[in-house]
C-alpha cells in the first residue's frame, strides 16, 4: 500500500519537473501535451521546450537519483552504517578526479568518453574506502569512516584544483559540471549511462537475499549457505557502477544517497527488496524536486542541484550523527 | 576534618537522585557508602566534592559551606577521584601525580619546593616511586590506581573522596588499594570512598552508609547495621551474615534462591 | 628510602626565587629554536625566490634599503608583505588548532572540519554581495563569520568535547550547509565579486600584505598571552572534566575562554589569505610528535602554522613556476594525505 504512496509521489515529482523552469510553459501544458489536446498559440515551440529540454533533464534526474539512491542503500547496508554514502566516503571525489583526468590528458569530452574515466575514478575511490575500512574488518566506526571519506575527498579536491589550474581549457568544461548539475543532461548522455547502472541493477537483484542475511552477521550468513565475501564484492562493484555512470552524467550530487535511504526507512520496515526499490525511487524523486527548485530559486539564474540536495541532506547529516540510534543501521 | 551533611537533595532533570540526606562523616575514618546501582551514591559523592550542585541542603566542611568554596580553593579542600578516570595517552606516571599539585600553582608558581616534596611524599606512600618513569598505560590495574591516589594525594587535601576504587580491580589489587585507604584515614584525613563489594565495605569500613533510591537507610560501624534486613531492604535478596574469621567483620552470603517477595 | 634523593623531575629545567617558580621545558624549547631557524631560513629563500631570483647579497641590501629601485620594489612592496602575510595566517591558525583539539579532547578538531572556515567565508560573501565598497576578508567580517559558525556547533553538539568523532561529523554537516549557501550566492551574484570571494575561498595570498596581516599580528599579541595564561588549566582537560574540576579548573569559564581564544584567531588566520585547509589540523600534531608531550604547545603550534603556511606558499608558487600554484590547493593536497595518515595509521588519534 505505502509503495502505491511512492510510486505516486515519484509520478508527481515527474510532473512538476516537466512543468517548471524558463520558457513560458507551465503545467497546464504538459498535462494537454499528456492527454493529446492541442497546446496553446505555439505549439510547436511547447512540444520542443517539453520533449528536447525538459525530458532529458527529467529522464536524467531518475536515472542519477535512482543511482545514487541504490549506491547509498548498498553501502549502508555493507557497512552497517548510515552515514555511509558515496559523497561522504570520497567515491563521488574518486570519479570526479577520474573524469578530470580523461578531461585534460586524454581529451575525452563526450559523456560516453567521460564514462570510463569516471568508472575508473568511482572504482579507485571504492578500493580506498575498502582498504581503510577492511582494516578493523566492516566494523568501523561510523563516524571515523566519514573522517576518512574526507580527508579522501578533500586531497582529491587539491588534486583536481592542481590540474585544473594549469589547464584552462578543462577548467571551461569542468565547471558546470563539477557542482553537479542537470542542465547538460542530453539524451545521448543518458544512453551512455544506462547501460552501467542496468549492470548494476542486476547485480542489486541478484545478492539482495544474501545482503539480508549479512544483516545477521558473517557467521550467521555463512551458516545460512550465503558467502558474506562475495556478497560484499559484488556491493562495491555495483557502487562503483551507480556512482561511475551517475557522475558522468551530471557531476557530482551529494548528500542524495544519504537522504534517499534514509527517506526509504520510512516507509520499509523489513523487506530488503522492497528497501532497495523506494531507496532508488526516493532517490529519483528527491533530485526531480530539487532540479524543479533549483530552476526557480535564483530566477533568472539557476542553482547547482546539488546545492539544493545539500540544503536538505546537511541537516539531515547533523541529525543521523546527533542521535546515537540513527548512527547503526543495525536495527533498520 | 569533619563533613556534615545537612538534608541535601540533588535531582538530574526530573529524577531526584538524592533526597534529603543528613550525615556526619568524621574525620580520620573511612566512611564506605554503599548501595544498589543506581541509588545515588555516587552523586551524593560529587555533592560532597562540591562539584555537583546542591538543590537543597547544605554541606559544611567543619564550619565552612562549600558553596562558598571555589575553584582552586575547594580543590585545596578535598580530592574527587571519579570512578574510572582517563588519563591522557602516554603520560608518565610522575606527571600524573604532579597534576596533582595544579591548585597550589599559578601563573608564576609552577614547581615550587613543597611541590616537589609533596609529590615525592605521594608517591612514595603509594609505592609508586620506582615506577615514576613509567607510562601510565603500561601498569596493572591495581599499580594505575595508586597512581590516581598519588595524584589526589598531592593535593593534600584533608578531605579524599573516592568513586569506586576497586571496581576493575581483581582481589589482590583491591586489598591492595583498600589498605592504603585505609592509611589514609589513619593518617587524619577525612576519607569517604563508594564501594560496589559489600564484603569488601564491610571489612574495611569504620562507618559504613547504606542508601537505597537516594535515601539514607542506614548508618554506623559495619558489626551493628549488616543484617539480612538491611540486605533484604536494599538488594531485595535473601541473605545469611557470617562473622569473618579474624577481626568479626560481617560476610554476606546471599541465598541460592535469592529472590523474596 | 631517602626522599630528597628521589626528586620527581619536571621535564625541564626548573627557575625558583621567592615565591616565584617556573620550569623551562628543554625539549619544547629546542623544538622552538629550530622552528624559528627553519622559518627564518624559509623567510629568506622567499625574498629570494621568484620570476626574477636574487641572491642574498641583493635580498640583504634591499632590506636596508640600498638595493636598485626595482628591487627594493620586489622585496619591500611584494615579496616581504606577501611572506609576512603568509607567516601570520599560518600562525594565527596554528594556535587556533592547538586550543580546540585541547579543549575538545580530539585530535582531528580543527576549524576547517568544524565548519568555521565556511562560516567566514560565508560572511565574507555576505559582505561582498551587499556592502557598497567591499574588502574581501576583512578581519572583524571572517572573526564574525567564525564566531557564528561555532556557535551554531556549540548548539547542535551540546557538550563541546564529551562525544568524540560526533562533533566532528557534526561540524562537517554544518560546513556542508554553509558551503552550498555560499554556491547559492555565487551562482547569482554579479561575476566580479564572485571571482573575487571565489579565489579567496581557495586561499591565496596572492596580492596579500602588510594591511591584511596588521590584524591578525595585532590579534596573535593578544591571544597568545592569554592562551598562555590558560594552558596550565587546559592541560587538565586532557583528563576528563571531572578531574579537570577537582584539581580546581573552573571547567566553563576556561572552556569558553579556550574556545574563544581558538575562533577569534581562526577568523583573524582566515582574513589573511583565505581559508587553508588542514593547516590547524596539522600544526599541533606535527608539534607534539616533536616535543613528545601531550600538553598543549601554545607556542611550539604557532610556529609550526606560521612554518608550515609560509613553506606551502612558497611551493605553490616554485613547483609548477611560472603557474601560481594558490596555497590552499596544496594545503588541500598535503593535508587531506595527512589526515588520512592520521586516520589509518593505528592508535594515533583519540577519537
Amino acid at each position: 500500500m505505502k509503495i502505491l504512496f511512492v510510486i505516486l509521489g515519484l509520478l508527481t515529482a515527474c510532473i512538476i519537473s516537466l512543468g517548471v523552469g524558463g520558457g513560458s510553459v507551465s503545467l497546464l501544458h504538459v498535462f494537454d501535451y499528456l492527454s493529446g489536446r492541442p497546446l496553446g498559440d505555439d505549439p510547436e515551440y511547447v512540444e520542443m521546450v517539453l520533449v528536447s529540454i525538459r525530458l532529458p533533464r527529467t529522464l536524467g534526474a531518475i536515472l542519477v537519483g535512482t543511482c545514487f539512491g541504490l549506491a547509498g542503500a548498498l553501502l549502508q547496508t555493507v557497512t552497517r552504517n548510515r552515514l555511509a554514502e558515496t559523497d561522504l566516503l570520497g567515491i563521488n571525489g574518486g570519479a570526479a578526479l577520474g573524469v578530470v583526468i580523461g578531461l585534460t590528458f586524454f581529451g575525452a569530452e563526450t559523456v560516453s568518453g567521460y564514462m570510463g574515466w569516471s568508472f575508473g575514478g568511482a572504482l579507485f575511490g571504492t578500493m580506498l574506502v575498502v582498504a581503510i575500512a577492511g582494516r578493523g574488518g566492516i566494523t568501523i566506526p561510523p563516524l571515523r569512516l566519514v573522517l576518512t571519506g574526507l580527508a579522501i575527498a578533500s586531497t582529491v579536491q587539491g588534486v583536481i584544483g592542481f590540474i585544473l589550474l594549469q589547464n584552462q581549457n578543462s577548467l571551461d568544461q569542468f565547471r558546470f559540471w563539477v557542482l553537479g548539475s542537470l542542465a547538460g543532461v542530453t539524451l545521448d548522455g543518458i544512453m551512455a549511462s544506462l547501460p552501467g547502472t542496468l549492470i548494476g541493477i542486476l547485480i542489486v537483484i541478484a545478492i539482495t537475499r544474501s545482503l539480508g542475511a549479512l544483516r545477521l552477521g558473517d557467521d550467521v550468513a555463512k551458516g545460512l549457505g550465503h558467502r558474506p565475501a562475495v556478497t560484499r564484492f559484488a556491493a562495491i562493484a555495483a557502487v562503483t557502477l551507480f556512482t561511475g555512470s551517475a557522475i558522468a552524467l551530471t557531476g557530482p550530487v551529494v548528500l542524495l544517497g544519504l537522504i534517499a535511504p534514509y527517506a526509504a526507512r520510512y516507509f520499509v520496515q523489513s523487506s530488503m527488496a522492497l528497501f532497495f526499490i523506494v531507496s532508488g525511487i526516493m532517490g529519483a524523486s528527491v533530485l526531480l524536486l530539487a532540479d524543479s527548485v533549483s530552476r526557480i530559486i535564483v530566477r533568472p539564474y539557476e542553482s547547482p542541484v546539488s546545492v539544493v540536495v545539500v540544503l536538505i541532506g546537511a541537516p539531515l547529516l547533523i541529525h543521523i550523527a546527533r542521535s546515537p540510534k540513527q548512527l547503526s543501521s543495525l536495527n533498520s | 576534618m569533619n563533613i556534615s551533611v545537612k538534608k541535601v537533595s540533588i535531582s538530574y532533570g526530573r529524577h531526584r537522585a538524592v533526597d534529603s540526606v543528613s550525615l556526619h562523616i568524621p574525620a580520620g575514618e573511612v566512611t564506605v557508602l554503599v548501595g544498589p546501582n543506581g541509588c545515588g551514591k555516587s552523586t551524593l559523592l560529587r555533592g560532597i566534592s562540591g562539584l555537583q550542585s546542591l538543590e537543597e541542603g547544605a554541606v559544611l566542611y567543619d564550619e565552612k559551606n562549600i558553596r562558598r568554596i571555589h575553584g582552586k580553593e575547594r580543590a585545596q579542600y578535598v580530592a574527587l577521584l571519579p570512578q574510572s578516570p582517563v588519563a591522557p595517552e602516554g603520560i608518565t606516571v610522575q606527571a600524573l601525580v604532579q597534576y596533582g599539585r595544579h591548585p597550589h600553582q599559578g601563573l608564576f608558581q609552577r614547581w615550587s619546593k613543597r611541590d616537589e616534596e609533596v609529590v615525592a611524599a605521594a608517591m612514595q606512600q603509594t609505592g609508586i616511586t620506582e615506577l615514576a618513569a613509567r607510562p601510565l598505560e603500561s601498569l596493572s590495574g591495581g599499580q594505575r590506581q595508586r597512581c590516581w591516589l598519588a595524584m589526589s594525594l598531592a593535593q593534600e587535601s584533608p578531605i579524599i573522596l573516592l568513586d569506586e576504587p576497586t571496581s576493575m580491580l581483581d582481589i589482590g589489587h583491591q586489598s591492595e588499594v583498600l589498605a592504603l585507604v585505609k592509611q589514609l584515614a589513619a593518617s587524619g584525613k577525612t576519607v569517604v570512598v563508594v564501594l560496589h563489594d559489600l564484603i569488601a565495605a564491610a571489612r574495611y569500613a569504620d562507618r559504613l552508609v547504606a542508601m537505597r533510591d537516594g535515601q539514607l537507610v542506614a548508618q554506623g560501624k559495619p558489626a551493628d547495621i549488616v543484617t539480612p534486613e538491611l540486605i533484604r531492604e536494599l538488594y531485595n535478596i535473601e541473605s545469611t551474615i557470617v562473622p569473618a574469621p579474624g577481626d568479626g567483620a560481617p560476610v554476606v552470603i546471599a541465598a541460592l534462591e535469592p529472590v523474596s517477595c | 628510602m631517602n626522599i630528597s634523593n628521589l626528586k620527581p623531575v619536571p621535564a625541564g629545567r626548573v627557575i625558583r626565587g621567592g615565591s616565584f617558580s617556573w620550569v623551562l621545558p628543554y625539549r619544547a624549547g629546542l623544538v622552538s629554536l629550530v622552528l624559528i631557524s627553519i622559518t627564518l631560513v624559509l623567510f629568506i629563500y622567499a625574498l629570494m625566490a621568484g620570476e626574477t631570483s636574487l641572491n642574498p647579497v641583493q635580498v640583504f641590501k634591499s632590506l636596508t634599503g640600498s638595493a636598485d629601485w626595482a628591487t627594493n620594489l620586489l622585496v619591500g612592496e611584494v615579496r616581504l608583505p606577501r611572506a609576512v602575510a603568509a607567516w601570520s595566517a599560518g600562525a594565527a591558525l596554528g594556535l587556533s588548532g592547538a586550543m580546540l583539539q585541547a579543549i575538545t579532547r580530539n585530535r582531528l578538531a580543527s576549524p576547517d572540519i568544524l565548519g568555521v572556515n565556511d562560516g567566514a567565508t560565508f560572511m565574507v560573501m555576505i559582505m561582498v554581495m551587499f556592502a557598497a565598497s567591499p574588502v574581501v576578508g576583512e578581519w572583524r567580517i571572517s572573526c564574525g563569520g567564525a564566531l557564528l559558525a561555532f556557535s551554531i556547533l556549540m548548539l547542535l553538539s551540546r557538550n563541546v568535547g564529551s562525544h568524540g568523532h560526533r562533533m566532528l561529523v557534526i561540524g562537517i554537516g554544518v560546513s556542508q550547509l554553509f558551503r552550498s549557501v555560499n554556491e547559492l550566492m555565487l551562482s547569482r551574484g554579479h561575476i566580479q565579486h564572485a571571482t573575487a570571494v571565489y579565489v579567496w575561498s581557495i586561499g591565496s595570498f596572492v596580492g596579500r600584505g602588510f594591511e591584511h596581516a596588521l590584524p591578525a599580528m595585532f590579534g596573535l599579541l593578544i591571544c597568545v598571552p592569554w592562551a598562555l595564561s590558560l594552558q596550565r588549566h587546559i592541560n587538565l582537560f586532557s583528563f576528563d572534566e571531572t578531574i579537570a574540576s577537582g584539581c580546581g579548573v573552573s571547567v566553563k569559564s576556561v572552556k569558553l575562554q579556550t574556545i574563544f581564544v581558538a575562533v577569534l584567531s581562526a577568523g583573524l588566520g582566515l582574513s589573511v589569505g583565505g581559508p587553508l585547509a588542514f593547516l590547524a589540523l596539522a600544526a599541533p600534531i606535527a608539534v607534539s610528535r616533536l616535543v613528545r608531550s601531550s600538553k598543549v604547545a601554545v607556542v611550539g603550534s604557532l610556529l609550526t602554522g606560521g612554518l608550515l603556511a609560509l613553506g606551502g606558499d612558497l611551493a605553490g608558487r616554485m613547483l609548477l613556476a611560472p603557474i601560481e600554484l594558490p596555497v590552499g590547493v596544496v594545503c588541500r593536497i598535503f593535508g587531506g594525505l595527512f589526515l588520512l595518515l592520521l586516520l589509518v595509521l593505528p592508535k594515533r588519534n583519540a577519537g
